[in-house]
C-alpha cells in the first residue's frame, strides 16, 4: 500500500523518518512530502523512503479536476464488452475488439443519458451567460462565509479558554458564542477558502494518488481532511504536541486552531499522539476516543552498544577524566532554560562542564554568556551530529539534561523530549525538570536519575551539586536501572503499536518475495 | 477511411504508423507536437493550447470534424490531457481508439506493491502522468476500443488489445548483413553492449551500468555504449555496431527499443515477467534478466557468441513478422472496422 506522509518540516523529524522508515520496512510504499528550503534536494531517498520537498510555486505535476461528465453522452458504452482476451502477438487474424453496437439493447437508456446531458447543457449555457453575476455572488458568498467560519472559531475558542464571551451576535437568533460552540461543530473549509499553498498541496497529494494520508502536526491536517476525501481513504494524525499552545501563538490563533483541530477530527481515522499525558489532554479536550501512543523512542544505529563507555566530548574538548560532563542536547532555543543552565555554572563545583550539542540560533548568545560569567572553559557547544553519530555522542557524557520550563505553555509542560528517549538508549542517567510531569514520571519511577523543581539558575546550580555529590557510584546505579528498563523504551515497542494500527487501517502489504534464478538464456538458445 | 493519429508521437509510433496505414489505401495523417529531441517523423504538426490556441480551435472546428478514426497517443486527445474533445467526437460518429504506453496508465502503486522488480519502485519522481485516473476512466468509459503497447498495460484496462510498437523494418534491412558498422571483424575488441534509455529510472541504467563494471572488474572485455538524447536516427546508426542490446530490466515487457534491435540482428537482453510471457508468441527471442540476474545473463551471452547469429536471425524473423509497421497497421485497421 502507497503511504503518504506529509509535513512542513524542513528539517524532518525523527519521528516522522523512524515511522516511515518501519512502515516501508514493513512492505508499505512510503512517501514523504516535506517542507521545501533553498539549496535543499527536491527529491531524495532516506533509506527505503521516498522523500519529496513541496514548492508551492513548482509544485510538479498536480491532479487536475478535467471533470466533464465522462459516459454520460456516450451510447457506445451501454453494453457490457466481452471479456478480454488473451493470446500472444501473432499476425493479424480477423480477430474483432469489442465495440458496443450504437443501437443495441441499451437504446432506450442512452437516449435517457443523452437527454440529462442535453439540459445539463442547457443550464450551463445559461450559468455561462450570466458568468459576471455568479463570480460576483461567489465572491461575496465566499467572503462572508470566511469571515463567520473565521470569528465563531475564534470566538468558540476564547469561550472554552475560559474567557466570558458571551455576546448575542446574531441579531436574527439571538445566539451566543457559547451556543454555537456546543452544537455546531465547524465543517471543513471548502477548498476555495484555503490557501493557495494549500490547495496546490492537496493537488499534488492527489497526484501521488496515496491510499493512506498520515498527516503530521495541526497545520497540515486541514490538507490531509481535503485528500482522505477526495480520494476515499483513511486519514492518520499525528499529533506530535498540543499544538494549539505553542507559546508564541496570540490568543486568537490559538482559539482558531482549537476550534479548527476539533472540527478535523471527525474525520480522522486515527489520531495518535506522543505520550499518555498529550492523549488524555485530548480525550478531555475533544472528547474523542483515546489517542494511540505511540513515543518518540529510538533505535540504537548499527554499531553502536550500549555497555561501552564512550569518550568523545573528553577528547574533544580536552576534558579531564575525572570531571562531570552535563549534555544538553537538541534544539538550542531560548525557552528551553540554557541560558539559567549557563547562569548555575559559577556555582557549580568546577569539575562541571556543560556541553550544548544541537543546532538552534542561540550559541553566540549562550558563548557570550558564558564568558561574562567566566566559565567560557567549562561550556562548550557542539554542532548537531547526524542520526546515527548522534547516540556515540550522547554516551559520551556523564549526565543528560532535560531543563525546559513548564511554565512556557502547556505542551512543553506535557512534553516528552526525543532527547528523554535518546538518553535512555544511550544509558545516560538524567536530571529532569519535575515541572515536566511525563518526564519526571519516567526518570523517578524507573530510577533513571533525578528530577528537581528547575525555574531558576539557583534550582540548577542546587540540583546540578546535588546529583554531582551523589558521586560516580550513583549515577552507575542509575546507568544500570535504564540498561535494565532500556527495552521497554525502544523503537521496536512503538513500532508494533504503529503497524498494528496500519494494518487496522489498510490490508496488510502483500509481502513480495524476490525470485532468485538464473537468467533464461536458454529461452534464445533454442534457436 | 480517415485516420488521425496523435497529438503525441511516443517512440514514433504514430508517424510510423499512420504512413503504413496509408499503404493500405487509407488518408491516414501523424498530427503530432513537435519534439525535436528524438526527431521522430511524422506528418503535420499540431497546433499547441498554449501558443496558438486559436489554430487549434480552428482546426478542431474544420479539419478534425473530417476525420473517420481518432487514435489517440499517450492518453492526451487533440485538446490535451483532459480529453474533452472526446465526447464531442464521439457525438459526431467518430471512432476513438486510444493507444496507452506505460506511464499514462500504468498504476505505479499497485505494481509496486504486487511485483517484486518493477521500475515504479525505483522511479523516484513518480514519472506518471498527471492525467492518468482521468485517461483511464475516459477510455474506458467511452473510447471506440483500446490498444496497449505492452502486456503489463493489460491490467490496468480490462479489454484492451495489445497493440505491438509498429517499427519500420525496412529501414534496418541494408544494416543486415553488416555485424559491424565500421566493418570490424576484430573477435579481440572488447563486447559492445548497447544501451539507450530514454529513462534512466524507469529502464534500469544503474543496473545495466553497474553489470557491466562488475564485468570488467573480472577481466571479461566488455564496454558499454550508453545513448542518451540523441536523435532516433542517429541513436540507431550508432547500434549498428553494437554486439548485444539491454532494453530494461525492471519493467517486465519490452519495448520499442528491442523491437529494433531485434529487427537490427542483435541478441538483446531485456526482462520479462513470467506472469506476461504467456501474451508474447512463444518463440519470443529475448533474454529475460532482472537486475539481480543481468550480470550472470550478459556474461552468458558474451561467453556463447557462437550462437549470436542465430539468436540475432530469430529476433529479424519476429520483428519482421510481429513489428513490422505494416503489420501492425493492418491489425489496428482491423480494429477500427
Amino acid at each position: 500500500m502507497r503511504v503518504v506522509m506529509v509535513t512542513d518540516d524542513v528539517r524532518i523529524d525523527r519521528r516522522i523518518l523512524a515511522e516511515s522508515k518501519s512502515l516501508a520496512l514493513h512492505g508499505h510504499e512510503v512517501i514523504i512530502v516535506a517542507g521545501w528550503e533553498e539549496g535543499l534536494p527536491r527529491h531524495f531517498w532516506e533509506g527505503p523512503v521516498k522523500i519529496e520537498r513541496f514548492r508551492p510555486d513548482d509544485p510538479g505535476p498536480v491532479a487536475e479536476d478535467y471533470g466533464f461528465s465522462a459516459g454520460a453522452s456516450v451510447s457506445h458504452a451501454s453494453s457490457p464488452p466481452p471479456e478480454p482476451e488473451v493470446r500472444p502477438i501473432e499476425p493479424p487474424q480477423h480477430s474483432v475488439v469489442s465495440i458496443p453496437h450504437p443501437h443495441g439493447p441499451g437504446r432506450a437508456l442512452a437516449w435517457g443519458r443523452e437527454s440529462i446531458t442535453r439540459l445539463r447543457r442547457r443550464i450551463g449555457l445559461m450559468i455561462q451567460k450570466s458568468r459576471t453575476l455568479v463570480v460576483v455572488t461567489t465572491a461575496i458568498r465566499q467572503t462572508a462565509r470566511r469571515l463567520w467560519n473565521r470569528t465563531t472559531a475564534a470566538l468558540v475558542g476564547l469561550v472554552r479558554a475560559g474567557h466570558d464571551c458571551a455576546i448575542a451576535f446574531n441579531r436574527r437568533t439571538g445566539t451566543t458564542v457559547g451556543e454555537i460552540g456546543a452544537d455546531q461543530p465547524q465543517d471543513l473549509a471548502p477548498i476555495d477558502e484555503m490557501s493557495s499553498a494549500e490547495r496546490k498541496l492537496v493537488a499534488r497529494l492527489r497526484y501521488l494518488d496515496p491510499d493512506l494520508i498520515h498527516a503530521h502536526d495541526l497545520p497540515l491536517l486541514r490538507v490531509g481532511v481535503h485528500v482522505k476525501r477526495a480520494l476515499g481513504i483513511p486519514l492518520i494524525y499525528d499529533a506530535h504536541e498540543l499544538y494549539p499552545e505553542i507559546s508564541t501563538l496570540t490568543q486568537g490563533e490559538k482559539a482558531m486552531l482549537r476550534a479548527r483541530e476539533r472540527s478535523l477530527l471527525p474525520d480522522c481515522d486515527r489520531v495518535i499522539t506522543v505520550n499518555p499525558m498529550v492523549g488524555e489532554e485530548f480525550v478531555r479536550r475533544y472528547d474523542i476516543p483515546a489517542p494511540l501512543i505511540i513515543q518518540n523512542a529510538v533505535s540504537a544505529p548499527d554499531g553502536f552498544d550500549v555497555t561501552i563507555r564512550h569518550d568523545r566530548f573528553r577528547r574533544e574538548f580536552a576534558i579531564g577524566k575525572s570531571e562531570f560532563i552535563l549534555l544538553y542536547q537538541g534544539w538550542l532555543a531560548t525557552h528551553r532554560g540554557m541560558q539559567k543552565l549557563v547562569q548555575a555554572m559559577p556555582d557549580v563545583p568546577d569539575t562541571v562542564h556543560l556541553v550544548f550539542l544541537g543546532y538552534g540560533n542561540v550559541q553566540d548568545d549562550l558563548r557570550a554568556l558564558a564568558d561574562r560569567l567566566g566559565v567560557g572553559r567549562r561550556v562548550h557547544l557542539k554542532d548537531a551530529v547526524s542520526q546515527e553519530e548522534l547516540l556515540f555522542w550522547t554516551a559520551s557524557a556523564d549526565i543528560g539534561l532535560i531543563p525546559y520550563q513548564a511554565d512556557l505553555d502547556l505542551n512543553t509542560r506535557y512534553s516528552s523530549p526525543n532527547k528523554l528517549y535518546e538518553y535512555i538508549e544511550a544509558g545516560l542517567p538524567m536530571l529532569g525538570n519535575a515541572d515536566l510531569p511525563f518526564v519526571r514520571n519516567v526518570i523517578t519511577s524507573n530510577h533513571f536519575g533525578r528530577v528537581a523543581v528547575l525555574r531558576t539558575p539557583d534550582d540548577f546550580a542546587r540540583a546540578i551539586t546535588l546529583i554531582i555529590g551523589e558521586g560516580r557510584a550513583t549515577l552507575d546505579r542509575y546507568r544500570e536501572n535504564i540498561l535494565r528498563r532500556r527495552a521497554e523504551f525502544t523503537w521496536s515497542v512503538e513500532e508494533r503499536r504503529l503497524l498494528q494500527a496500519y494494518d487496522a487501517l489498510l490490508e496488510p502489504p502483500a509481502r513480495v518475495r524476490r525470485r532468485s534464478g538464473t537468467p533464461d538464456l536458454a529461452d534464445a538458445r533454442q534457436f | 477511411m480517415k485516420i488521425f493519429h496523435g497529438p503525441n508521437n511516443i517512440g514514433g509510433m504514430a508517424g510510423t504508423l499512420a504512413a503504413a496505414q496509408r499503404l493500405f489505401g487509407h488518408e491516414s495523417i501523424a498530427y503530432c507536437h513537435d519534439l525535436p529531441k528524438f526527431d521522430f517523423t511524422y506528418d503535420r504538426v499540431m497546433p499547441s493550447a498554449l501558443t496558438d490556441p486559436r489554430a487549434l480551435a480552428e482546426f478542431m472546428r474544420t479539419e478534425a470534424m473530417t476525420f473517420d478514426v481518432f487514435h489517440f497517443y499517450f492518453g492526451e486527445s487533440i485538446l490535451g490531457p483532459g480529453l474533452h474533445d472526446v465526447p464531442h467526437l464521439l457525438k459526431n460518429d467518430k471512432k476513438v481508439f486510444f493507444y496507452f504506453c506505460g506511464c499514462d496508465v500504468r498504476v505505479a502503486k499497485e505494481v509496486i506493491a504486487n511485483y517484486p522488480v518493477s521500475a515504479c519502485r525505483t522511479c523516484w519522481p513518480v514519472a506518471c502522468s498527471p492525467n492518468r485516473t482521468w485517461a483511464r476512466k475516459v477510455a474506458l468509459e467511452m473510447a471506440t476500443g483500446i490498444f496497449v503497447s505492452t502486456p503489463d498495460l493489460l491490467e490496468f484496462l480490462p479489454n484492451s488489445v495489445l497493440l505491438p510498437q509498429p517499427i519500420l523494418v525496412r529501414r534496418f534491412a541494408g544494416r543486415r548483413e553488416q555485424p559491424d558498422a565500421d566493418g570490424e571483424t576484430d573477435s579481440s575488441r572488447p563486447i559492445r553492449v548497447v544501451h539507450a534509455p530514454s529513462n534512466r529510472m524507469i529502464k534500469g541504467t544503474s543496473h545495466v551500468i553497474a553489470a557491466i563494471a562488475a564485468l570488467q572488474a573480472r577481466d571479461v572485455a566488455v564496454e558499454l555504449i550508453l545513448l542518451e538524447g540523441m536523435r532516433h536516427d542517429d541513436a540507431m546508426e550508432a547500434c549498428i555496431g553494437a554486439d548485444i542490446a539491454v532494453d530494461q530490466v525492471l519493467l517486465g515487457s519490452h519495448g520499442q527499443f528491442s523491437a529494433e534491435m531485434m529487427a537490427l540482428g542483435k541478441p538483446v537482453i531485456c526482462y520479462i515477467r513470467d506472469d506476461l510471457r504467456r501474451h508474447y508468441a512463444e518463440d519470443l527471442p529475448l533474454i529475460s534478466a532482472e537486475p539481480e540476474t543481468l550480470e550472470a545473463a550478459l556474461l552468458s551471452l558474451i561467453e556463447a557468441r557462437a550462437e549470436w547469429p542465430a539468436i540475432g536471425e530469430a529476433g529479424r524473423r519476429y520483428a519482421a513478422r510481429v513489428h513490422d509497421s505494416i503489420a501492425v497497421a493492418e491489425r489496428a485497421l482491423e480494429y477500427y472496422g
